[in-house]
C-alpha cells in the first residue's frame, strides 16, 4: 500500500481541505478513496492508446474535482481532456499532439494527486 | 377534486441528468439544505423518462452524457422543449465546457443559465433557488389562467384541454370515462328575484359540492351557470349516481342569505362507450360533449332537477 492510499492519510488530506466542515471533509475522503483508481484508469487507457477511456476519465475528474477542494486535480484533468480535444479540431491537422505533450499532462496529474498527501493534505498548485 | 394549488404547494423538484457519479454526490450533499427533492438521472434516455414522470421545476443538464464528444444534453434539452408536458420545466446547464458557443446554443434551445464546473456550492444553490422561483412564478400564472375567478373551479379552457387529454388516455387503455353537464334550474329568476349576489352565492355553493368528489375527478366551469364533470375511469352507471348525490345535495341546501330559496340543476351524462357504440369514427370530444348536451337538454324538458344519461342508444336513463 503507497502513501496516497492509506487511510489515515487519506482521512488528514480531507480533513485539510476542509477543517470548518466535516461533512465535506468526509466526501473529500470518499473522492481521495477513489482518486487513485480514476488516474490509474487513465493511465491505462493512455497505455493501451485508448484515447476514449483517458477522456471519459479526464473529463469527470474536471468537471468534479474542485469541488470535493481538489482543483489542482481538476486543473491537471482539463489539460489532459484539452489535448485531448484539440487533438479532435481542425487545428490537429497543422498542430498535431505530440505523444509527448499528454504523456507529460498525465505525468502532472499523477504528481498533483501524490502531492496532495506530500504536506499533510493542504492545497498545493505547481506549474507544469 | 385535484386542488388547482396542490403542485404550487409541493417540494420543488430537481432533476440532475449528469454521467458523473462525482457529480452526483456533490450535488446530494449541496442541495441536501435546499428543500428540494432531487432525482439523479445517469443517461439521457433516463433523465427524459423521469422528467416525463417526475414533472421537475428545475433540471441541471449535462452537456456530455455518455460516450464522450456526443452532445447529448442539447438533444434532452430539444426533447424536453419539444414535449408539452415538460415545454416550461427550467433548465440549468452544468458543464465542464468553457466553450462560448456551447453557451450560446444552449442559451439559444431554451436553458435558462449555464454554471461551469467545477462549480462553486453556494453560487449553485443561489442559482438552483433562483430557477425555483422563476418555474414557481410560471406555474402560478399558467393555474391562474386555468382557474375560473368567481369558482374557484377550472374554467373553460382547461375543460377542453384535459377532456381531450382524458379522453385520449381512456382511449388507450380502454378504461370508461364520463361526462356530467349541469346547468342551474331558473338561473336568471334568481338573479332577477333576489340580486346578483345571491346569484354568485348559488354559483359559488354549487361548485363546492362539484368538487367534492374524488381527487382524479376534474369538475369545471364551463360557463355562466354551467357546469362540467369529468370522471376518468367511471362508467354512465357510476357516473349517474354520482351526478345524482349532487343534485339531492344542491336541492336540499339550506340559503342563509334568503330565506325561502331553493335552488335545483339539472344533469345531463355522456361516457366514451356509448359514444363509441353509437358514432364510430366521430370526433369523440365533441361527441362526448354534445350528447352530454343532449342529456341534459332531455332532463330539461322532462322537467328539470333531475339527471339524464346517455349511456347506451336504446336506454335513455332518468332519475329525479
Amino acid at each position: 500500500m503507497d502513501g496516497a492510499s492509506h487511510p489515515t492519510t487519506i482521512r488528514a488530506a480531507g480533513a485539510a481541505r476542509f477543517p470548518d466542515d466535516p461533512e465535506m471533509a468526509e466526501l473529500a475522503e470518499l473522492f481521495l478513496e477513489g482518486l487513485a483508481a480514476r488516474i490509474a484508469a487513465i493511465r491505462e487507457g493512455w497505455e493501451a492508446q485508448d484515447l476514449a477511456q483517458v477522456r471519459f476519465g479526464s473529463h469527470q475528474l474536471r468537471g468534479a474535482a474542485g469541488g470535493y477542494g481538489f482543483p489542482e486535480i481538476g486543473e491537471a484533468a482539463g489539460l489532459v481532456e484539452d489535448l485531448l480535444r484539440h487533438s479532435e479540431s481542425e487545428v490537429f491537422e497543422t498542430h498535431p499532439l505530440s505523444s509527448e505533450d499528454l504523456a507529460a499532462a498525465i505525468d502532472l496529474l499523477e504528481r498533483r494527486h501524490r502531492a496532495v498527501f506530500a504536506n499533510g493534505g493542504a492545497s498545493e498548485r505547481r506549474n507544469p | 377534486m385535484s386542488d388547482p394549488v396542490d403542485i404550487l404547494d409541493r417540494t420543488p423538484r430537481v432533476l440532475a441528468i449528469d454521467d458523473c457519479p462525482l457529480v452526483h454526490g456533490l450535488l446530494q450533499h449541496h442541495l441536501r439544505r435546499e428543500g428540494v427533492e432531487l432525482h439523479l438521472a445517469s443517461t439521457a434516455a433516463e433523465g427524459l423518462e423521469l422528467a416525463k414522470r417526475l414533472d421537475p421545476d428545475v433540471v441541471l443538464l449535462d452537456i456530455e452524457l455518455g460516450p464522450l464528444g456526443v452532445s447529448d444534453g442539447f438533444a434532452v434539452l430539444s426533447e424536453l422543449k419539444r414535449s408539452p408536458s415538460t415545454a416550461e420545466t427550467v433548465v440549468i446547464f452544468l458543464s465542464a465546457s468553457g466553450a462560448t458557443g456551447d453557451r450560446v446554443r444552449a442559451l439559444d434551445l431554451g436553458a435558462i443559465d449555464f454554471v461551469s464546473k467545477p462549480f462553486e456550492a453556494a453560487e449553485l444553490c443561489a442559482r438552483v433557488r433562483s430557477a425555483v422561483r422563476l418555474r414557481g412564478m410560471v406555474r402560478m400564472l399558467a393555474q391562474k389562467a386555468s382557474i375560473d375567478g368567481l369558482t374557484g373551479l377550472w374554467n373553460r379552457a382547461h375543460f377542453d384541454r384535459r377532456l381531450a387529454e382524458e379522453c385520449s388516455e381512456s382511449r388507450r387503455y380502454g378504461r370508461s370515462i364520463s361526462l356530467v353537464l349541469a346547468d342551474i334550474d331558473h338561473f336568471k329568476r334568481i338573479n332577477d328575484e333576489h340580486g346578483h349576489p345571491v346569484g354568485d352565492a348559488v354559483i359559488g355553493r354549487f361548485a363546492k359540492i362539484l368538487a367534492t368528489g374524488r381527487a382524479s375527478d376534474i369538475p369545471c366551469r364551463y360557463g355562466g351557470e354551467e357546469f362540467a364533470l369529468i370522471l376518468p375511469g367511471v362508467s354512465a352507471s357510476a357516473a349517474l349516481e354520482v351526478a345524482e348525490r349532487i343534485r339531492r345535495r344542491l336541492a336540499e341546501e339550506r340559503w342563509a342569505c334568503r330565506d325561502g330559496l331553493r335552488v335545483t340543476a339539472s344533469f345531463g351524462i355522456a361516457d366514451l362507450d356509448a359514444i363509441e357504440a353509437t358514432s364510430p369514427g366521430e370526433p369523440i370530444v365533441a361527441s362526448l360533449v354534445s350528447s352530454a348536451d343532449e342529456a341534459l337538454y332531455r332532463a330539461k324538458a322532462a322537467g328539470r332537477d333531475r339527471v339524464y344519461c346517455l349511456a347506451a342508444p336504446q336506454s335513455l336513463r332518468r332519475t329525479g
